[in-house]
């Protein structure tokens, strides 16, 4: 329920998951495919993870691993996993990633996800290091939202750094308008 | 429409308690969409609830017109009763927590005079404020100065 107010929860939460209905359906119009305001058993409908999840939970639905945990994604990831561009796959990659890993039967996920952010993690850090003032940077379009957080504020720090290194302005502002120290009696 | 209607489920020759047909599912994922769009609707209104709030801190107890006109009477009740409860949070305290949200790194500045203001006396030694002297002074007697002329000092 902590989560209740995250928008980037929400948005997570509305990524797309094909699934299998096990159970007819009356009255939603939610399968283009079918005429009528029917889903039949056996129909397959992508569906928002929210109402997945729901429905998975109740038997009505069985839940195919989503095209961007898919076998060339893993591949590509083993091979070099600083390079794939994970934004165009998913933007919300570990955070979908963990919500279905448990839904599926593919144990496979949570592996998957631990070894792509270690070794994405470090990248980002020198990236952002390094890269720290050209800002017709590439590499922040390859990641996933939750690693350009980690890329920003590593940005920020460093530069707060080296701001804190030359010893900040010399020149400062008089903020004496309001008076937060109490009056000396 | 015919959802949850027993009389169906009775003539299906199933169990009104435990049967899920597809009349049950249907009325299900209404009521799921119904409560995703509730969830986004209420952190709409709560995440600009969160703006407002700290709106307080970033321009002050007076919104400017075009801020104003962007919310509902609501929003515009709340961001009032808001400040009016860190108004009266501030003056019991005696302290106006919307200044110096920066902690000042060191207690003595140094300051060029602008005007010539004549001998000062501070707490532990008398000061010529000469136009154009500099002095190192300690930042709460040079204060009283800097804020009646208004301007940065070095």
């Amino acid at each position: 329920m902590s989560k209740y107010y995250d928008i980037d929860d929400i948005i997570a939460d509305e990524e797309v998951v094909s699934v299998i209905f096990q159970k007819a359906v009356s009255g939603v119009g939610i399968d283009p495919s079918s005429e009528t305001d029917n889903v039949e058993v056996g129909s397959k409908v992508e569906l928002p993870l929210w109402l997945a999840h729901e429905l998975q939970l109740r038997q009505a639905v069985s839940m195919n691993v989503p095209s961007c945990f898919n076998q060339k994604t893993r591949l590509e990831i083993q091979a070099d996993s600083a390079c794939v561009n994970l934004r165009s796959r998913c933007p919300y990659f570990y955070e979908f990633g963990s919500k279905i890993a448990p839904l599926v039967s593919d144990r496979t996920i949570g592996p998957l996800l631990l070894s792509a952010f270690k070794s994405r993690y470090k990248e980002v850090l020198t990236k952002a290091h390094t890269a720290a003032f050209s800002a017709a940077s590439k590499y922040p379009s390859l990641l996933t939202k939750e690693e350009n957080n980690l890329y920003e504020s590593a940005q920020s720090s460093m530069a707060a750094f080296k701001k804190w290194r030359m010893g900040g302005p010399r020149f400062q502002r008089a903020s004496v308008l309001g008076r937060k120290r109490k009056p000396i009696e | 429409m015919s959802l949850l209607c027993p009389r169906k489920i009775q003539e299906e020759g199933l169990d009104v308690q435990t049967t899920r047909n597809g009349d049950h599912y249907g009325a299900l994922i209404h009521h799921l969409a119904l409560v995703r769009n509730k969830r986004c609707l209420m952190t709409y209104v709560y995440s600009r609830a969160e703006i407002i709030s700290s709106l307080i801190w970033k321009v002050g107890p007076v919104l400017p017109h075009e801020i104003q006109e962007k919310l509902s009477h609501l929003e515009e009740d709340y961001f009032k009763k808001h400040s009016a409860a860190l108004k009266s949070y501030m003056s019991r305290l005696d302290l106006d927590l919307t200044v110096d949200m920066v902690p000042p790194k060191d207690p003595y500045i140094q300051v060029r005079v602008l005007d010539d203001i004549g001998v000062v006396l501070s707490d532990d030694k008398t000061t010529n404020f000469a136009r154009h002297s500099m002095h190192f002074l300690k930042r709460t007697d040079a204060e009283q100065f800097i804020s009646r002329v208004g301007r940065p000092a070095a």
